[in-house]
């Protein structure tokens, strides 16, 4: 069997001292990394690439790629313990995981999220060895109308996890989507809505949004309430930081169903992580019996995203090294470390460079197990981050934001827009309109609308061409399936409404 | 609640901005005609909104008059609410100016003083902790090239 | 040296450059690091040059070069800074074609580009290749002209955004033989790349990194580059020049440039270095593998080459209706 060849090759070529060594050590960074705030895979990436260049491009390439899945571990560890996302996917964590850790229950949720990160991961790779190349092939057939309708199917996904009303699950989306129009339209090359600041020509800082709508108005509002002068303490005990068979059993059926979804839509270039991890959260919601448990710290909640992101952060490996197409801006990075060395990403470089496509595969199994081993005990140590005084944390906290979006952009004016979603990500608090939502549409918008010009430009103005291809049919008509469940099952909270948040002071 | 309103008038806003920007045709969209779009879009789903809040405070009005009146009981906060944003602002207007280490220092103290039980020392400690600390992380370990004192 | 002392040397410093008594104190430019600034992302085109030739940089200037990225509105943002920035030369960008077109786009241009900096030399070149799908059926550059000529206002050709070299020259080799292609931007060259190696356009102009590897493997065909003479790394594919656009040549073009205002002779000492550093071999092989070939200027050369660029894109982007349009 050749899936046997395959891991054979890979593991021989990884097993050596050097390449173990810048395994540990790109996990261990892309994880300390994704804890700290804004510091996500891209800063990190981009601060150690140079290292790439005096090592051997497998061994390098095996750094970066442990730096980017490691950083996934990290980010859902800031946004459970301190609701501080840096990415749209692990916004989708802060849902549920936040919840959890004002419960006390922050080790289980740390402790179920590696897990599944492990799951998904470990799905996305049995993808790899079994199916890469036809994989890539499929993700060329997706045109311009069809990846339309996919972004349509994630924002009707993440619309449709708001808890107070798929209308304001809408709105927020749309919201977001005008945030996106921000900056250089693509079509035409026209700045839009910049009021003429140069700053703006590419558009808002997303990292600047989540922590503003995330971080900073949380903060505002746990010292407005007081809430955090009577939190819950954490236990530290060692029962009590790992989940209960009640956690286990409600798990394992999302982690499966997020890693096949994960995995999938990773493998489309651009879009993956964070439109998998809203449609995993989305499908979970819908199927589940108690869809109103979502949002309050439901396991299922944070399991299932955290599933199919991290299978999605692997699967992005294979348009980028078998196609030379690179999913995201991290993708690209990786892709150019090649090139450097002289390695063309592209369909042959499996025949080419067999050691290095199938080292870095067996690399992932590798570095995701050490990532496992790490984390599990390093749980009773972050979760002792918060038994330090609230009031002691948040002035920290604050400037950890600030530190971090500057270190990404070197540009003051992301602190500024720091400062601007942090009043608005307040105010929609006190209005029951969900930030979750606005980080998907923003994030997507320009995509959206990129992809529903092109779309026109080629079928020369005919909107059949979103009807007339199968694909495209069949995720508009999945989105218009969602929909409507969503309006003949409201999830109504409106009434009860969300204590921990409501702020009455 | 104001939210379905002033989304109405955000939507509106984009709507009426778009047209300053070339529409186009189906065909070949101009850059206005997504925002477009999405003003009327947002606008619709604000409406929703608006609605679903009145029908809302009718059927539990007089518990929402409650919560008011218990707003208003207490002074409004302005420390916790206005502290915690000007520092953001600070660290932006310093960190150019006068350097890292500055910046984070007048950060720190400025977001301590939203909490009333936190003592002018304890921030002062918080304060240089965490200029030691960032500075370590950031600047020698990450080596972000951070100006620490500008002057 | 104590800390006094270089206070007290400090200060001095100050005083006589104020009083415009440079040369003496700054003989011994550069004394600390230097920052390379690069105007977009890690991994951009730009980004990889600034990397690649960095260390030997730091060798030949006796100090360490740290690159420094500050992405916005294709560089212009960063170049925008760099200009207003201390001339004291501790702040080296790497300017890209973009200054000579992406400046006129806004209804206010941030900057000359001829006569806003210090211009040091340049660094390298990268000429476009024209790639179709081998699917597509012509197998030259004049094939592919008949082609579009027989099927008028149907075929399809991406750019990596309006206005950029790429979509530019494509016009022009549209007008020049009198074809009618309909223009689709994408963004970004390995997007613009991407869409036709999945068919859903049918050429592309492309910068040679995006387009290279698919390429070597045959993946894409090579029809026309845009260099005036062959490029070495595509030696078998004609020039545009000897082909359907005679007379026409450009490439993007990568450079380094300082503060207005910096001292002459700070801009020999960092050009000097930096064309030493480019005759590395490893520079040299490193570029290559990017898809860039190395060229050094002196000062003079390259400014008088970059005043003539900023006024032939500027004409262009008139003749299209989009100077001045942002």
């Amino acid at each position: 069997m050749a899936v046997f060849d395959h891991i054979a090759t890979g593991f021989t070529a990884v097993f050596t001292l050097q390449k173990l060594l810048y395994c540990f050590f790109g996990v261990f960074m892309g994880m300390l990394m994704g804890v700290l705030p804004g510091i996500g895979a891209m800063a990190t990436i981009s601060m150690l690439l140079p290292i790439t260049f005096y090592v051997s491009p497998d061994v390098g390439l095996i750094m970066l790629a442990g730096i980017y899945y490691g950083a996934q571990y990290g980010g859902s560890i800031a946004s459970i313990l301190l609701n501080l996302p840096g990415t749209p996917s692990s916004a989708i964590i802060c849902l549920d995981g936040y919840p959890m850790a004002k419960q006390g229950r922050a080790g289980p949720a740390i402790f179920l999220t590696t897990v599944a990160s492990f799951l998904g991961s470990m799905f996305a790779v049995i993808l790899l060895l079994t199916i890469a190349p036809l994989a890539a092939r499929l993700a060329l057939t997706f045109g311009a109308a069809d990846y339309f309708s996919l972004m349509i199917l994630g924002l009707v996904a993440a619309a449709s996890l708001a808890r107070h009303g798929v209308a304001r699950g809408l709105a927020m989306v749309a919201v977001g989507l005008i945030l996106g129009m921000v900056g250089t339209d693509v079509t035409s090359g026209t700045y839009r809505f910049t009021f003429g600041l140069l700053d703006l020509a590419d558009g808002l800082s997303i990292i600047a949004m989540a922590m503003g709508l995330f971080g900073v108005s949380e903060i505002i509002s746990n010292l407005v309430s007081g809430a955090h002068r009577r939190r819950v303490p954490q236990s530290i005990a060692f029962r009590d930081l790992v989940p209960v068979k009640k956690d286990l059993r409600q798990s394992s059926g999302p982690v499966a169903r997020g890693g096949i979804i994960g995995a999938f839509l990773g493998i489309l270039p651009g879009t993956g992580a964070s439109i998998a991890s809203f449609v995993a959260y989305g499908f979970e919601k819908r199927i589940s019996k108690v869809p109103g448990e979502f949002g309050k710290g439901h396991v299922p909640g944070i399991v299932a995203p955290e599933s199919a992101n991290n299978a999605a952060a692997q699967a992005a490996f294979i348009p980028t090294l078998t196609l030379g197409i690179p999913g995201d801006a991290v993708m690209a990075l990786m892709m150019s470390a090649l090139i450097i060395h002289g390695i063309q990403p592209g369909p042959t470089v499996i025949e080419s460079h067999p050691d290095l496509f199938w080292g870095l595969v067996a690399s992932f199994v590798i570095g995701n197990v050490l990532l496992l081993i790490m984390n599990l005990p390093l749980i009773g140590l972050w979760v002792k981050l918060l038994t330090i005084p609230y009031r002691y944390l948040y002035p920290v906290i604050l400037v950890l934001i600030c530190v971090g979006v500057y270190a990404v952009s070197s540009n003051v004016y992301d602190v500024v827009q720091v400062f601007l979603f942090g009043i608005v990500g307040y105010l929609m608090m006190r209005a029951k309109l969900e930030p979750a939502p606005m980080l998907l549409g923003f994030v997507l918008g320009p995509l959206l609308e990129d992809n529903f010009r092109r779309a026109l430009i080629l079928s020369r103005g005919e909107l059949s061409v979103f009807v007339e291809r199968p694909i495209s049919l069949s995720l508009l008509l999945a989105s218009a399936a969602l929909i409507a469940f969503s309006l003949r099952r409201p999830v109504a909270v409106a009434a009860d409404g969300d204590q921990s948040r409501e702020v009455s002071r | 609640m104001l939210a379905g309103p002033v989304l109405l008038l955000f939507g509106a806003a984009v709507f009426a901005a778009a047209w300053t920007y070339e529409i186009g045709e189906l065909r070949r969209m101009g850059p206005g005609y997504f925002p477009m779009l999405l003003g009327a879009t947002l606008c619709l789903f604000a409406a929703l909104i608006a609605l679903q809040d009145a029908k809302d405070r009718i059927s539990s009005g007089r518990r929402a008059r409650r919560t008011i009146r218990s707003g208003t009981g207490n002074r409004f906060q302005w420390r916790p609410r206005i502290l915690p944003l000007f520092a953001i602002l600070l660290f932006a207007m310093l960190l150019e100016t006068a350097g890292f280490v500055p910046a984070v220092i007048a950060a720190v103290a400025t977001a301590g003083f939203a909490e009333r039980s936190n003592s002018s020392l304890a921030i002062a400690v918080i304060a240089a902790a965490t200029a030691i600390f960032t500075s370590t992380v950031f600047v020698y370990l990450l080596g972000i090239p951070f100006r620490l004192f500008a002057v | 040296m104590n800390a006094i002392s270089n206070i007290v040397i400090g200060a001095i410093a100050a005083t006589m450059s104020a009083a415009g008594v440079t040369t003496a104190a700054l003989a011994e430019y550069p004394e600390r690091a230097v920052r390379m600034i690069v105007g977009s992302v890690p991994g951009s085109g730009p980004d990889v040059l600034a990397r690649s030739m960095s260390e030997e940089l730091a060798a030949a200037l006796g100090q360490p070069v740290v690159v420094e990225n500050k992405p916005g509105a294709a560089g212009n943002v960063a170049a925008a800074a760099i200009s207003r920035g201390d001339p004291d030369g501790y702040e080296i960008f790497i300017g890209t074609i973009n200054m000579a077109i992406a400046t006129w786009l806004p209804k206010e241009p941030p900057f000359d580009p001829a006569t806003d900096f210090a211009i040091v030399g340049r660094v390298a070149s990268i000429p476009d290749v024209l790639v179709v799908s081998p699917e597509l059926g012509p197998k030259s550059i004049e094939e592919l002209i008949e082609l579009a000529r027989s099927r008028p206002g149907e075929l399809n050709f991406s750019s990596p955004g309006v206005g950029s070299l790429q979509h530019m020259g494509t016009d022009t080799m549209a007008t020049m033989n009198g074809i009618e292609m309909v223009h689709v931007p994408y963004k970004g060259g390995k997007a613009a790349t991407t869409a036709v190696l999945a068919g859903e356009v049918d050429m592309f102009m492309a910068g040679m990194p995006p387009a290279i590897p698919h390429i070597k493997t045959g993946a894409l065909l090579a029809l026309a580059v845009s260099s005036a003479q062959p490029f070495p790394l595509l030696p078998d594919v004609p020039t545009f020049t000897d082909t359907v656009m005679p007379g026409y040549s450009a490439a993007a073009w990568y450079g380094l440039f300082m503060a207005k205002g910096t001292p002459d002779d700070i801009v020999a000492v960092v050009n000097a270095a930096a064309n030493q550093a480019l005759s590395d071999p490893n520079v040299i092989e490193r570029f290559a593998n990017a898809g860039a070939a190395v060229e050094t200027s002196t000062p003079e050369q390259f400014a008088e080459f970059v005043a003539a660029e900023a006024a032939r894109w500027k004409k262009n982007l008139e003749e299209l209706g989009l100077a001045g349009t942002r």
